[in-house]
């Protein structure tokens, strides 16, 4: 039964925040020792958003006020909301029947968001940025959602716990569906607009992207935004395909599942390391004709194997 | 379409130094490019004619970070041809190690440029940790790792011990283990390629054209390198070989320039074996007679030109300085029009520009 | 993928190299021919004034007192550590030492000062 302990506490606000700087943190470590450096220490991105908060807000002249106000709240609501119904190990604030599909939902509007932030300023630099992350959200998004409801096709169970139990049961669908799980990993990267696809905020090119005119508190926002897609894209991994806290259950589940959420992390953050940032035509063309006939490929085969 | 100006500096995270490009676009190709220099012009031609000689190496030292040995070489060179100095055969192998180092470091500072800014963050790290080797090298020789003061009219201010050349040949070894990564990554690595061939290809008559110089103009098949042209320092005696390489595109050069790293340390460790023995400095008259010369050298971005007129005092009447990179800034809009916008970093990261030497 | 093989392999070797992030009171270590303040040592010094001139940043000021003295005033703020003051002077008077100290917390901790009495009658 959902609490208001659930919801603000644990598996909620508070649990999502803390876990969030935690995996920020981790993924920055993990690329700096890959590359060599020392890496930020642990309270690191705490820092990062105390000091931006105490920073000043300044709305440039002729951007929109109200919206660029109100688009990093809105997001930053998308995304707890989204994270009280993706469990972590056995435990998920609340459920329902087909929740998977509204996580989905949740998931997409940060990055609509994100583009519509690039044109509230009149910057050349949010303008550029915010075309580049549309055009990334339409390559990416599709195998994303194709490789996310593949398990569910598999299991034919809508609503993310009813996926943690059936694993728990049947196994976990990265066995049953390792491109699947392939498509559902490149996707993320694609979502999160990490290395190799950060286009849109590639700094070389385009500054910070749509984000170049945030400053302070509002500029915490979307970066505290960043930080809770990873959590929650990476949790939704772990619960969709990996198990949750399979085999484990209660405690141990969730000590299972910080492992594989770590794993997922390293998995992410070698990549950082390994890639060049492709360009905006390659990775449009990699999304539509790897990515999409991928997923399509697994959707198909596994809805074949059922008829079986 | 009418086309939109995208504005690349002069403040810009894409360039080390100022440097105003305008482009102006049509959809997401770059039709033309619009330059403006001049953001880093210190005057250093008019400042070098109110000081002295002596203060004056120091002054061009400090035209640019990464060719100041080239520039003070160059400016040693032409006082000591204009005084009739005879330098020792010690003291010019000295001046080539250094020149040599100094390239080397500034082939890898340019790889993990180019590789920044397309995003290759990983290369960049490396490439920079790996030219600390070389930095520390140079700081434990002369005292400092970018700006060495080691040049002085008629030889050098330092001088090697035996233990330095120890010191020397066991860093350079795993400095040479540390570049096969550079290597393996411009031959195989599919994603750098990628990003990188075919683009901001340079043919040869615009190197004729523009006077390109360097391992740019080399990369697009010209053989022009005065270490062999017209040798300086102790080049005829040593056997390396000029890096010519045919495409002219952005990969090209990043192969050619990694070429001339491991040529640069095949020169650098013939000056360690053959280091001759002497003094390492003649006094150097402060007072230089009338005249005027012309000195020209391969910096590591291509061949730097010097004119120095004396009227007889200690202060010389016009230093004159052309850099190598002021060719390279006129062929940017044509290695622009034509290319991507995604492309344009990478076009504009891998021309090696020093606007620090072209603004002087 | 074989294409990423080969970055991993270097990538997993330089993982394991040893780093550090040095404090503050590590980074003052530098090698002895580091070139960083200049030190007068006012007894070798004989007044030719040779370091003043040829100093291209004009950080040395040398006068000679009224009683026969020397006063050599130096500013560590124009000082651009170049060493030519101390190739220029033939006694040892003038010398770099290896210090490595970039910031003052105030402009007269810059200036220093370096007196020799002159020989009273």
């Amino acid at each position: 039964m959902t609490t208001l302990f659930h919801v603000l506490v644990f598996p909620g606000l508070l649990y999502v925040l803390a876990a969030s700087l935690l995996v920020h943190w981790l993924d920055r470590k993990l690329v700096a020792l890959f590359q060599g450096r020392v890496g930020p220490p642990v309270y690191q991105p705490l820092a990062d958003i105390i000091k931006l908060f105490a920073k000043e807000d300044i709305t440039i002249r002729g951007a929109d006020a109200a919206l660029s106000a109100v688009l990093p709240i809105v997001s930053i609501a998308s995304v707890l909301t989204a994270a009280l119904y993706v469990p972590v190990g056995d435990w998920a604030a609340a459920d329902f029947e087909a929740d998977l599909i509204v996580v989905l939902f949740l998931l997409s509007i940060p990055t609509l968001g994100y583009f519509m932030a690039g044109w509230t300023a009149p910057s050349f630099f949010g303008a550029l940025g915010g075309n580049r992350s549309l055009l990334q959200y339409f390559s990416y998004e599709v195998p994303l959602l194709l490789g996310l409801t593949a398990p569910a096709l598999l299991t034919r169970c809508w609503s993310i716990m009813g996926l943690v139990s059936a694993q728990a049961q049947g196994g976990w669908s990265v066995f049953w569906q390792p491109v699947g799980f392939m498509v559902s990993v490149v996707g993320l990267i694609g979502k999160l607009k990490r290395v190799p696809f950060d286009i849109p905020h590639a700094k070389s090119e385009v500054g910070a992207g749509p984000l170049t005119e945030y400053s302070g508190r509002k500029l915490a926002l979307w970066k505290l935004t960043v930080m809770m897609q990873t959590l929650v894209g990476v949790n939704l991994l772990v619960a969709v395909y990996l198990g949750g806290g399979a085999p484990f259950v209660g405690l141990a589940g969730f000590a299972a599942y910080g492992l594989k959420a770590a794993l997922m992390v390293t998995m992410l953050a070698l990549v950082q390391v390994l890639f060049a940032r492709v360009r905006i035509d390659q990775m449009a063309a990699f999304g539509w004709l790897y990515l999409v006939p991928a997923g399509l490929a697994q959707m198909l085969f596994t809805v074949w194997m059922g008829r079986l | 379409m009418t086309p939109t100006r995208i504005p690349i500096g002069p403040q810009h995270p894409l360039l080390k130094e100022p440097l105003s490009i305008n482009l102006s676009v049509s959809g997401e190709t770059v039709l033309g490019a619009d330059l403006r220099i001049g953001y880093v012009h210190r005057g250093i031609e008019k400042l070098a004619q109110q000081r002295t000689y002596i203060q004056n190496v120091h002054l061009v030292e400090r035209v640019c970070g990464i060719c100041s040995q080239a520039h003070t070489t160059t400016f040693c060179l032409s006082v000591e041809k204009l005084a009739g100095i005879e330098v020792p055969r010690r003291a010019q192998y000295i001046r080539m190690l250094l020149c040599e180092l100094e390239r080397i470091h500034s082939h890898l500072l340019w790889l993990g440029v180019l590789s920044e800014a397309i995003g290759f963050t990983t290369i960049f790290m490396y490439a920079w940790r790996d030219r600390e080797i070389i930095l520390d090298l140079m700081e434990d020789l002369s005292g400092g790792r970018v700006s060495h003061s080691a040049t002085s009219i008629g030889g050098v201010r330092i001088d090697l011990t035996p233990d330095h050349e120890r010191y020397v040949q066991t860093n350079l070894a795993e400095f040479e283990e540390q570049l096969k990564l550079f290597r393996d990554m411009v031959l195989h690595d599919r994603n750098f390629q990628a990003r990188t061939r075919r683009l901001g290809v340079m043919g040869g008559d615009l190197v004729h054209r523009l006077g390109l110089v360097g391992p740019t103009a080399r990369a697009s098949g010209c053989t022009l390198d005065i270490r062999k042209q017209q040798p300086y320092l102790a080049y005829e005696e040593m056997d390396f070989q000029v890096i010519t390489g045919t495409g002219g595109d952005v990969w090209c050069r990043a192969h050619t320039r990694l070429a001339e790293i491991d040529e640069s340390l095949k020169i650098v460790h013939q000056i360690l074996d053959g280091l001759p023995e002497g003094e390492v400095q003649v006094r150097a008259p402060r007072r230089v007679p009338a005249g005027e010369v012309t000195t020209r050298i391969e910096a590591p971005r291509g061949e730097l030109f010097y004119y120095v007129r004396s009227d007889g005092s200690d202060t010389p009447a016009r230093v004159k300085v052309r850099t190598p990179t002021l060719p390279t800034l006129a062929s940017l809009p044509h290695l622009l029009s034509g290319v991507q916008t995604a492309d344009v970093a990478a076009v504009i990261a891998g021309a090696d520009l020093c606007i620090a030497c072209a603004d002087r | 993928m074989p294409k990423r093989i080969y970055l991993l392999r270097h990538v997993l070797r330089r993982s394991r190299a040893p780093r550090e992030a040095v404090g503050l009171e590590v980074m003052g270590v530098v090698p002895d021919s580091y070139r960083g303040r200049v030190v007068v040592d006012i007894n070798k010094c004989t007044g030719c004034s040779l370091c003043v001139r040829d100093c291209p940043a004009g950080s040395l000021v040398l006068e000679r007192l009224p009683d026969g003295g020397l006063r050599m005033r130096y500013d560590a703020d124009t000082c651009a550590s170049c060493g030519q003051c101390e190739a220029s002077c033939r006694h040892g008077a003038i010398r770099l030492e290896a210090r490595y100290e970039p910031a003052s917390t105030s402009r007269d901790a810059l200036h220093k000062e370096w007196v020799r009495e002159g020989k009273k009658e």
